[in-house]
């Protein structure tokens, strides 16, 4: 708005007023000298009457020139700032004379020039912690174990987390990116062109795709949402990938064990009423039946009560709310137990059964109910997983500090993809020979919440087609 | 009513349950051969013809199902009169279960001993296309007819 008249410099400005008014002085002293000469005196002094100011005049406009220049010099370089909307170093210069102006000119320089200097770090630490966000964000999502992608409007993939590839079971080291993430979901197994269906629906549509016929092939969840602000091209949608399998599984195994636990809990209560009708029904028992059946009745409602009581303590594991009753417990007596409990199937089974004990076990504080029921889940395990004929065998160590119960057995064993997961809740292998037997997918689980709360630890070995080995430790207090 | 010998064979894997099943049977005066699973249940029928088979559902190595198709391939056992015990009745579509393998009753566990030598008679001695196909009943009442 300035700029738009031509600017006249203030040196300049001063400089004509001085003329101005140096030549109107002269005019007015050439007046004076004409009317004192036309009077008839000073008639010699006309010529210097006006030759003396003149030159006054000049050596004056000379001097003020002079003294101006630094003013000139300093309305330069303003004027040059002025006209640029940044200005950059070079076009200030400092003035080197030793004069107020000047030395407050270069002061202002030096601040001006400090303040250049910070702003460029400013602009550099910018540029690096923008990059610095940008690595830390790909660092966070590559952590993530659900897939993370962004993909533009058709559905190509711009940006792939570490665990995308492996969500989407890609082959090792294959990229994600520039590929279509449509078609990757699509190439999934999923048998009604889920993927498809995808490219078609707008929405976050959070949808459930099977990798195969059958569950254990694999479900994934697929959920997205647009990516907006500053930058975000049209149609740019963030997705998130989860593999969803073994939450699946463990819905599944859980109503599962509702089927199990209701056959557990049907089994022996018709037979207790078979045998009690018979015998309020049924004249002329003799006595030594009579006995055999109330017997019957008695094993089988310890066995319900039995059932109950592990119902109770699944479901106090299941609400976190299990707890120990210590008390000191002679290991040996608890083993021989445990094994009374287990033999008769190993029996039926024709299995070969191999207790390996060291001579003295030292006396345990612990949960002797608790300890024995995980201990018979490890043995009713490996006696169930194991075909008829098969060897199971139970090795006791005893150190100072720890004593370990290893159960060994010849049976199917696990496959090393299922391995990690045999401890979860519900969890039961995939294994067409395991799928054929009962069991509830929470013995495991609540044989390593025993462990845990005596201070101990559970693990396993195993082989597929070999056998398995658990373990299962315990501190001695 | 006396059962004359009437030959009944049990496929039940629970001992105990097929020990009174057994007693029971007999003290009615039936011929009673007890398998412990369906493959062994299977071997029974190829030697001798029998009247009722009761098998459970729920057995290691060959189930009830299972079992009562294949007896349905024998010839000899085609239309023989067969029950169906077990203890997982509200999971079971038993309809299409009794349509699909000819079963003429399922039982649903627990049920009454004396109610199924009752049903076991009344299904022998009814007419041969009763015997055949009998109504099916799954029954979840606390005292089944059998």
């Amino acid at each position: 708005m300035f700029r738009s008249t031509r600017p006249i410099s203030v040196t300049r400005r001063l400089i004509e007023q001085y003329f101005m008014f140096g030549l109107a002085c002269l005019f007015f002293c050439v007046a004076v000298c004409v009317v004192l000469a036309w009077r008839g005196s000073l008639t010699s002094l006309v010529p210097a009457a006006v030759v003396l100011p003149l030159a006054i005049l000049l050596v004056g406009g000379l001097v003020l020139r002079r003294s101006l220049g630094l003013v000139a010099t300093i309305e330069e370089q303003l004027g040059r700032i002025a006209a640029v909307s940044s200005p950059v170093e070079h076009d200030l210069r400092p003035i080197a004379a030793s004069d107020p102006l000047a030395d407050g000119w270069n002061a202002l320089l030096e601040r001006f020039a400090g303040q250049a200097s910070l702003g460029d770090l400013e602009a550099r630490l910018s540029r690096a912690l923008g990059g610095f966000h940008e690595q830390r964000f790909e660092q966070v999502f590559n952590t993530l174990s659900d897939g993370v992608a962004v993909t533009d409007a058709a559905g190509v993939i711009r940006f792939g987390n570490r665990s995308l590839a492996a969500v989407l079971r890609l082959p090792g080291g294959e990229s994600v990116e520039g590929r279509d993430l449509y078609e990757l979901l699509e190439r999934e197994g999923s048998p009604d062109g889920c993927g498809e269906r995808l490219r078609r629906q707008s929405g976050p549509a959070p949808m459930s795709i099977p990798c195969g016929p059958n569950l254990e092939d694999g479900v994934l969840r697929v959920s997205r949402a647009p990516l907006a602000g500053d930058g975000a091209e049209a149609g740019t949608l963030v997705w998130t990938v989860r593999d969803v399998t073994q939450q699946k599984l463990a819905d599944e195994m859980r109503s599962q064990f509702v089927f199990t636990a209701t056959h557990e809990l049907r089994t022996p209560l018709a037979n207790i009423r078979a045998y009690a009708e018979t015998l309020s029904l049924e004249e002329g028992i003799d006595v030594e039946k009579q006995k055999e059946f109330c017997n019957i009745i008695n094993a089988e409602a310890t066995r319900l009560g039995r059932f109950v009581d592990e119902l109770l303590n699944i479901s106090q594991m299941e609400a976190g709310a299990l707890t120990l009753a210590r008390h000191e417990t002679d290991v040996e007596r608890l083993l021989s137990e445990v094994i009374e409990h287990v033999q008769p199937q190993m029996r039926q089974k024709g299995m070969d059964f191999e207790p390996l004990l060291p001579p003295k076990l030292p006396k345990l504080q612990i949960d002797k109910d608790k300890v024995a029921a995980a201990l018979v889940n490890l043995l009713g395990n490996a006696v169930k997983y194991t075909p008829d004929g098969g060897r199971v065998r139970l090795q006791v160590e005893a150190s100072l500090e720890h004593v370990s119960f290893h159960v060994e057995d010849s049976g199917y064993g696990i496959a090393p993809d299922e391995l990690p997961h045999v401890f979860d809740q519900f969890f039961r292998s995939g294994d067409a020979r395991v799928r054929q037997t009962t069991g509830s997918g929470l013995g495991l689980a609540f044989t390593r919440e025993v462990a845990r709360l005596h201070g101990g630890r559970v693990g396993v070995h195993s082989e597929l087609n070999k056998g398995s080995k658990f373990t299962m430790t315990l501190p001695v207090r | 009513m006396p059962a004359d010998g009437r030959a009944i064979l049990i496929v039940e894997d629970n001992c105990v349950m097929a020990d009174i099943m057994r007693f029971n049977f007999k003290r009615a005066g039936f011929d009673v051969t007890v398998a412990v699973n369906g493959r062994d249940g299977l071997e029974r029928i190829r030697d001798r013809q029998f009247d009722l088979i009761i098998a459970d559902y729920q057995m290691p190595r060959m189930n009830g199902e299972e079992f009562c198709r294949q007896v349905r391939q024998d010839e000899r056992h085609a239309a023989t009169p067969t029950f169906l015990c077990t203890a997982k009745g509200f999971e079971l579509d038993t309809v299409q279960l009794s349509q699909e393998l000819g079963i003429t009753r399922i039982l649903i566990k627990p049920f009454s001993p004396r109610e199924l030598v009752e049903a076991a008679r009344d299904v022998l001695a009814g007419p041969p296309d009763a015997r055949e196909r009998c109504s099916v009943r799954p029954d979840r009442s606390p005292s089944p007819a059998g």
